[in-house]
């Protein structure tokens, strides 16, 4: 910053108008490059960003570089319309319903790029990333057969005391996508229920793209402090409205999964993977 | 205690008997270890009872980890519109995140019942895949956070619903979570040993030559028999098995309080009709105990469910 700049700094700036950030999932879509790297939130069948997906597999993305912790039908989605460059996940399937059978097909043809995680690595990678750190030392995943999988993670020995641990380098997505309970119009995301790691994928992102089951004026709060903020400021890039966006999916407290529809779609999703 | 709402069908009795007995075990055992975990999770309908059990009948102390990442003394399997109550209620969320769980994992003050679709000779365990080298058969869920668990918590608690040749192996296809300290780099200090097996024909532990497994106790008088025939390697342990007292009526009441619906039973259901059949019975009935009112218990009932009948195809 110039001299000059630093001498207006106490000079009354201009407001700036609250940040127009409603679009649509379409828009999301198009401002998502094939190639990119997505993060997708949620964990399973559980507050998936349903509708934010479907846009990118409609909008025909390819090449993506998929990330998420526990993944379910978004995952699914994604790989059925063929968006997938590559996959980061630490689980991929429909719990109680199973397999997820568009992953358990393109595993077994060996035709799926899948980099396997474990729920405390990826915690790592993104906790570098959120904090700016050059790696994260971790116990887990010694002596399974993830590292040799992983070229990236360094087995180094502790400069304090000598134990043999992983550094997990940082993971910064280009793109986060989030579902939440509900967003400010200007940008605040929060979550009545489980948070999961939506907070660190937030924080390591670049770019973050939400939808909300409801939108809110910008002067809302949250009373009692049971929504847990989970995103907010410039790097929020662009808020949908979209209620049930989780669906069929669940979303506690307000609706569960339902397993005739999660059957009904990933039935489908097989169908056309395998055409 | 609450009467089941919804009858189990008479056909799931044995099921039902089955999932009483290794469940009431897997809650002696927790609570027993020592130290004691601070945490207890759940990953699928058994393990949560077990943690549940556990806790009411015999150590108070534990902290059960709920639906929703909530420490939830109450939670109630196929109940869980209560915790909605709770959940809506004023300052009723007290949710753990994933990476505060993991703070209580990687300090290994946490203990959890898996259910691996394989755990072999040196307690390493596998959901990842089966078979080895590029093209899986089946190609199962992925590791999640079992190379976590397997270093970090000081009693590693495994469960086997159905024991035989493909789930209870020589050697794991892919290591989800190490049991086999050898695989350890020279310099870790990682404290997560493998404790307990426990599978529909008895008790394991893994305190055998260089950490391998023994049959410690069996289900039935002439154990030592059905275990070695359904095991594909050589067992340590006494030739003569102690017997291992059936569930207490303490253990059955918090069974049926806890899972009034009776989802237990679809784990160890062995035949995959009746599985099925029972799954569309619990959906039925749990909407008509939950009124369609939200709440993920479906999907809260974990990544086991289903895994090792999916592996057996």
């Amino acid at each position: 910053m110039g001299v000059a700049a630093v001498e207006r700094a106490w000079a009354p700036p201009a407001p700036e108008p609250v940040a127009a950030l409603a679009g649509s999932a379409d828009a999301v879509a198009r401002a998502v490059p094939d190639g990119a790297s997505v993060a997708v939130g949620g964990s399973g069948l559980a507050r998936k960003p349903m509708r934010l997906v479907e846009a990118l597999a409609r909008a025909g993305r390819r090449d993506l570089d998929v990330w998420t912790g526990v993944g379910g039908l978004d995952v699914e989605v994604l790989l059925a319309a063929g968006a997938v460059g590559r996959l980061h996940a630490t689980y991929v399937g429909l719990e109680m319903l199973g397999l997820a059978p568009v992953f358990r097909r393109l595993r077994e043809s060996g035709g799926l790029a899948f980099d396997e995680w474990s729920e405390w690595t990826l915690i790592a990678a993104l906790r570098a990333a959120a904090e700016g750190a050059p790696f994260a030392p971790v116990r887990a995943g010694l002596g399974s057969d993830l590292p040799a999988a992983h070229p990236e993670w360094v087995a180094f020995a502790s400069p304090l005391d000598g134990e043999s641990l992983l550094a997990i380098p940082p993971v910064r997505p280009q793109v986060a996508l989030v579902h939440v309970d509900a967003a400010t119009v200007d940008g605040r995301a929060y979550v009545v229920g489980d948070v999961h790691t939506d907070r660190l994928w937030a924080l390591a992102a670049q770019t973050v793209y939400v939808s909300a089951e409801c939108v809110m004026p910008a002067d809302w709060e949250p009373d009692g402090g049971r929504l847990a903020p989970v995103a907010f400021g410039p790097r929020v890039a662009a808020l949908v409205e979209a209620p049930g966006g989780a669906r069929p999916g669940g979303m506690a407290p307000w609706y569960r999964p339902d397993p005739d529809e999660v059957r009904a779609l990933s039935d489908r999703l097989r169908e056309e993977a395998a055409s | 205690m609450t009467a089941p709402l919804v009858a189990i069908p008479a056909v799931d009795r044995e099921a039902l008997d089955r999932a009483d007995r290794v469940i009431a075990v897997m809650a002696r055992l927790l609570a027993r270890l020592s130290p004691a975990p601070e945490l207890v999770g759940g990953a699928t309908p058994a393990s949560h009872l077990a943690a549940l059990v556990a806790r009411s009948v015999y150590r108070p102390a534990i902290a059960v980890l709920g639906s929703q990442g909530r420490v939830a003394p109450r939670a109630r399997l196929g109940l869980l519109g209560q915790e909605d109550a709770a959940l809506a209620a004023p300052g009723g969320r007290v949710g753990l995140d994933l990476p505060s769980i993991f703070a209580w994992v990687a300090s290994g003050r946490f203990a959890i019942w898996i259910s691996p679709a394989q755990i072999d000779r040196q307690g390493n365990t596998n959901i990842s895949r089966i078979g080895t080298g590029e093209r899986p058969r089946p190609a199962l869920v992925g590791s999640r956070g079992l190379p976590d668990d397997a270093v970090s918590l000081p009693s590693g608690l495994y469960y086997v619903p159905a024991h035989g040749p493909r789930s209870v192996v020589a050697q794991v296809d892919f290591v989800s979570g190490v049991g086999d300290r050898r695989r350890l780099p020279p310099g870790s200090r990682a404290p997560g040993r493998p404790a307990w097996l426990v599978t529909d024909l008895g008790v394991f532990d893994f305190a055998g030559e260089d950490g391998s497994m023994r049959a410690v106790a069996a289900f039935g008088p002439d154990g030592r028999d059905a275990i070695e025939a359904a095991t594909p390697f050589a067992l340590g342990g006494p030739p003569a098995l102690d017997v291992i007292e059936p569930p207490t009526p303490a253990e059955l009441a918090a069974l049926g309080a806890f899972d009034p619906l009776g989802v237990r039973a679809v784990e160890f259901e062995r035949d995959p009709d009746r599985a099925r059949a029972l799954r569309a019975h619990l959906r039925t009935a749990e909407e008509a105990f939950l009124g369609g009112v939200g709440e993920d218990i479906l999907a809260g009932l974990g990544l086991g469910l289903g895994l090792g009948r999916e592996a057996d195809r």
